[in-house]
């Protein structure tokens, strides 16, 4: 079974919806931030999937752009996360 | 895509949704991060699996310094030894996120199986995903990644002040 479109965005939406699950599962402390890969990686594979088999007619690295840039997205963010999870350990 | 690629992609994605689901329901640090890793891994394979040669070293160091950032954590020593509390014993309000969770994914994989992405754009809804697709990508893919990196500078501006105070 050759993947197509709707097989990376069906990767894509297990991966965000396992992190929608992380994020409500255990919501003490900073355990909802664990959510933070799992959403990103979901939204990065979607991207790349429009990339891997979009048809012609649009900028064909658009979509791996967009990947790259969700990528260092989702890691400011966990650096943000994790900067607010620690300060509030510390009070 | 050839036989190999097909086999990387699948078993990298299995991977990915195995280590979410490990991640989202582990009650210890150390589980947690390798769910985590394993979420940042699976990713990887599957965008090295996509030819997405840059993308793909990119996305394992992203999300790997994110698994490392989250995945551990002072507080979870104590919950370790902590009873583990199941479905039965979840409380309300988490019982409705998971089934919000559930809902989402069976929304999302009936959007991409039978929505109009495989139609080639017929959507006969409001809006069509094919249409919103070409603006995202390829008419103002330019004010995308511009609002994307607007956000990011924000979010490392926070971080920055964030940082200062603390």
């Amino acid at each position: 079974m050759t993947p197509s479109f709707g097989h990376a965005l069906v990767v894509g939406a297990a991966l965000l919806s396992g992190g929608a699950l992380a994020a409500v599962w255990r919501r003490d402390g900073g355990r909802p931030l664990a959510a933070l890969p799992a959403l990103t990686g979901g939204a990065v594979i979607c991207m790349a999937g429009v990339t891997r088999f979009a048809g012609a007619g649009h900028s064909p690295e658009t979509g791996q752009e967009l990947a790259a840039l969700i990528c260092i997205l989702g890691l400011a963010t966990s650096i943000l996360g994790a900067a607010w999870a620690r300060g509030r350990l510390a009070r | 895509m050839d036989l190999v690629l097909t086999i990387v992609f699948y078993a990298f994605a299995i991977l990915a949704v195995v280590g979410a689901l490990t991640a989202a329901l582990s009650a210890t640090a150390s589980r947690r991060l390798v769910g985590l890793i394993a979420v940042a891994a699976g990713t990887s394979g599957v965008l090295f699996s996509f030819s997405a040669w840059l993308v793909a070293p990119l996305a394992l160091v992203c999300l790997g310094a994110s698994a490392l950032l989250l995945g551990g954590g002072p507080e979870d020593r104590a919950a370790a030894s902590a009873p583990r509390a199941g479905l039965v014993e979840a409380r309300p309000a988490t019982l409705v996120g998971v089934a919000a969770a559930a809902a989402l994914f069976v929304l999302l994989v009936v959007v991409a199986a039978g929505g109009s992405f495989q139609k080639e754009g017929s959507g006969s809804a409001g809006v069509a995903p094919s249409v919103l697709g070409r603006v995202i990508f390829a008419r103002d893919a330019l004010a995308v990644k511009a609002v994307g990196a607007a956000v990011m500078i924000a979010l490392a501006v926070g971080a920055f002040a964030r940082g200062r105070r603390s």
